[in-house]
């Protein structure tokens, strides 16, 4: 019994001792220091890692500048591994741990709803990145969300469909996740409100490599237009399918993630003519600023800057903003509904609530194989309460 | 007074003469009970030393909570020898049915729990069911497939279960008076329900019905030639098991208040099977410390992320090296020589 005693409290010390390794230290005055999480390993980790390395450039272009309000702000990455698990540690990271400024990142809106939960037990709020569900507004109120509507994707590729060709009929051919959910309301929406038709709907399961009996279904009815569900290559396999039957139907993005190039490697020649959907002005805006951000993201990570990117980029300006407006961690909510920020998308604000206000989405016209080879057709507004305008 | 009653299967003589049923005496004596009460007792030197760690709380509720669902998985597994790669779905299943109870039908938590226990263990019954007709390899290629089955159950009923983006708007649940709104209420509640757990399967596989899953685990004709039911046997451990790791999910559920489908896909129950192994399929200690302990030190040292398959993998060969886990099943669990 001794014995027993001995390591038990033994084994007690021990465990108490781990669990007091975890990190407690005090905020840093000269600095913002934001914890930000993205999936960095795993399936999704190229898209979390432009998430991070959005978030990363306007960290260093924000002090090259002076920083915010004067203070350095620097971010501290954090893998969840799109797990629930992970995403809850982060986010008790961020309770525990008062040298850090804000929370922010989440490719996935489940992850963004995790973390959530986890904050709001010590009243702190988060900026959910790229995760976009409703469910961020309506079940939690202390997530700010950087997408002004989940649905503006399908909504801009509808319109630009109708705007191109009155009473078009359109077909979807897209990957068969439950996430599209979204993006399909805002093509049925669009759909009702304007003079198309939806003629079908093809999906393909995660794995498939052969997309020949979609192809073929949807081209049977003679569309006037394709719009894409589908990701970087398997997009780019899919639209050189259908190029070889159909050369001049019009192939549209649904999805918004910036074609680059792992879709015009794949796709080729058969990529020039296809229409690509960018969240903000697009390759080749005259806003020289904003222009600039983008060649320099290229310059550094050798891709084109894409929408999970882009949002990365604006979440720090806007975390950036509420901090030179003398926001702390505990009144950053306050803060953020008051901003008025200028991010490579568009202005940020979030006056209307804790979606951002408006966002831009650009429909480009791939011209060449090259990543820059495009020219900008239309840019739409759309706003946190669902409405589409074109871009003033 | 007990030496006069009829003896039942099980009762014992002590040391005295007289004769006690012989759970209560097995339950005095282990040792076991000891582990557990110091378990508790470093439970409450955290609690006490970083109450207002909202880090070292919730990692160690999930580390609870994953040490529980390994427990639960040594009756199936360790002791019946089912290849059960599915215990991952009966905690989701727990998780999911509360969840709908709790938001979408209103019963109190107690009601939940019940039906959380139910869900997982009417699935776990029918796996047993399946694991009377398939073995080994066969069924662990079954219950893999079950795992998917339930996954994407899940995602695709979103009237039901919300669907791919998870389960939203769970809200804080009242234990007689006791809310669960906290990080420390929440590894308390994770506490208990481990402590549970751990007892209801530790007096379990000691007791004749857990002597009946190792003879019919080890040698299947004999343990028909002494009259136990391999069909009994086997279907009420996939029943136990997973009703077990259903009661895990419940809690899972009141204490992070948002679940999603891809939180109980194979990989969870992958991860179950591989912690159970390390552990030592039959030694429930074992399977605690490397459940909780894995969890613990994951999400401590999340720089090992990238290395963390190599090092489960290296360390499940040492652990299938070394025959019974890392942490040795106890002595009056090996077999003699030559009997395997």
């Amino acid at each position: 019994m001794k014995k027993t005693l001995t390591a038990g409290i033994a084994l007690a010390g021990v465990v108490a001792a781990l669990a007091g390794c975890s990190p407690q230290s005090t905020a840093d005055a000269d600095e913002v220091r934001i914890l930000f999480s993205a999936p960095l390993s795993g399936d999704s980790a190229e898209s979390g890692q432009a998430l991070l390395n959005g978030a990363e450039l306007a960290a260093d272009i924000i002090n090259e500048a002076g920083g915010a309000g004067g203070r350095t702000v620097v971010i501290e990455a954090a893998d969840d591994e799109m797990t629930t698990q992970a995403a809850n540690s982060i986010a008790s990271k961020f309770a525990a741990d008062p040298k850090y400024f804000a929370l922010a990142g989440f490719l996935d809106t489940g992850l963004a709803q995790a973390a959530s939960v986890v904050a709001n037990r010590s009243e702190l709020s988060l900026i959910s990145s790229f995760g976009c569900g409703d469910s961020l507004v309506t079940d939690a109120d202390n997530v700010f969300v950087m997408c002004a509507a989940p649905d503006a994707n399908g909504r801009v590729a509808a319109s630009f469909i109708a705007d191109q060709i009155p009473g078009a009929t359109f077909v979807s051919i897209s990957i068969d996740v439950p996430q599209l959910d979204f993006y399909f309301n805002g093509l049925q929406a669009v759909t009702d409100d304007r003079d198309l038709t939806w003629a079908s709907r093809e999906v393909y399961p995660p794995s498939a490599t052969d997309y020949a009996t979609v192809v073929t279904n949807a081209l049977a009815s003679s569309p006037d237009a394709i719009v894409s569900g589908s990701l970087q290559a398997s997009a780019a396999q899919v639209l050189s399918q259908i190029r070889r039957t159909d050369p001049d139907v019009l192939y549209v993005d649904m999805l918004g993630e910036g074609w680059g190039s792992t879709f015009l490697d794949t796709a080729g020649d058969a990529a020039i003519g296809a229409y690509t959907q960018d969240l903000g002005l697009g390759f080749g805006g005259d806003d020289a600023d904003r222009v600039a951000i983008l060649d320099r993201y290229q310059d550094e990570h050798g891709t084109v800057m894409s929408a999970a990117a882009q949002h990365g980029y604006d979440t720090i300006v806007a975390i950036a903003a509420a901090a030179d407006a003398g926001a702390t961690r505990e009144d950053l909510e306050d803060k953020l509904a008051e901003i008025d920020a200028d991010g490579v998308t568009g202005p940020i604000s979030f006056a209307n609530g804790k979606r951002a206000d408006e966002r831009v989405i650009s429909i480009s016209e791939i011209t060449g194989t090259a990543p820059e080879d495009r020219t900008v057709l239309a840019q739409y507004t759309v706003t946190s309460d669902g409405k589409i305008s074109l871009f003033e | 007074m007990n030496s006069r009653r009829t003896p039942a299967r099980g009762d014992v003589f002590t040391a005295g003469g007289t004769l006690e049923p012989r759970g209560l005496q097995r339950l005095q004596s282990s040792a076991v009970v000891r582990w557990v009460a110091i378990a508790i007792l470093a439970a409450g030197v955290i609690v006490l030393f970083n109450a207002g760690d909202p880090f070292t709380l919730q990692v160690l509720t999930v580390a609870l909570l994953n040490a529980a669902i390994t427990v639960s998985l040594s009756i199936s597994f360790g002791f019946a020898g089912i290849f059960n790669l599915s215990q991952g779905s009966f905690y989701g299943l727990g998780a999911y049915a509360a969840a709908i109870l709790i938001t979408d039908v209103g019963v109190p938590f107690w009601v939940a729990l019940l039906g959380s226990i139910a869900v997982a263990s009417t699935f776990g019954v029918l796996m047993g069911f399946v694991a009377v007709r398939l073995r080994d390899d066969y069924f662990a290629f079954a219950s893999i497939a079950f795992t998917i089955i339930i996954t994407q159950a899940l995602i695709n009923l979103p009237e039901l279960t919300r669907g791919g983006t998870g389960f939203f708007g769970i809200p804080v649940v009242d234990i007689f008076g006791w809310r669960i709104a906290t990080g420390r209420d929440s590894f308390l509640l994770a506490a208990i329900g481990f402590t549970v757990v751990f007892l209801v399967t530790h007096r379990v596989t000691r007791s004749f019905f857990g002597r009946a899953m190792l003879a019919v685990n080890h040698d299947e004709m004999s343990a028909k030639a002494v009259g136990v039911s391999v069909v009994f046997t086997r279907v009420v451990a996939m029943g136990l098991s997973s009703a077990l790791a259903g009661l895990s999910g419940c809690l899972l559920t009141v204490t992070m208040l948002y679940i999603q489908p891809s939180d109980f896909s194979t990989v969870l129950s992958m991860n179950v099977t591989l912690w159970s192994i390390i552990g030592g399929p039959t030694s429930l200690i074992g399977s605690a410390v490397a459940g909780g302990g894995i969890t613990f030190l994951q999400e401590n040292i999340r720089a090992i992320v990238d290395y963390r398959l190599a090092i489960l993998g290296i360390v499940v060969l040492i652990a299938v090296y070394l025959r019974g886990g890392v942490l040795r099943r106890p002595s009056w669990m090996r077999l003699p020589k030559g009997t395997r």
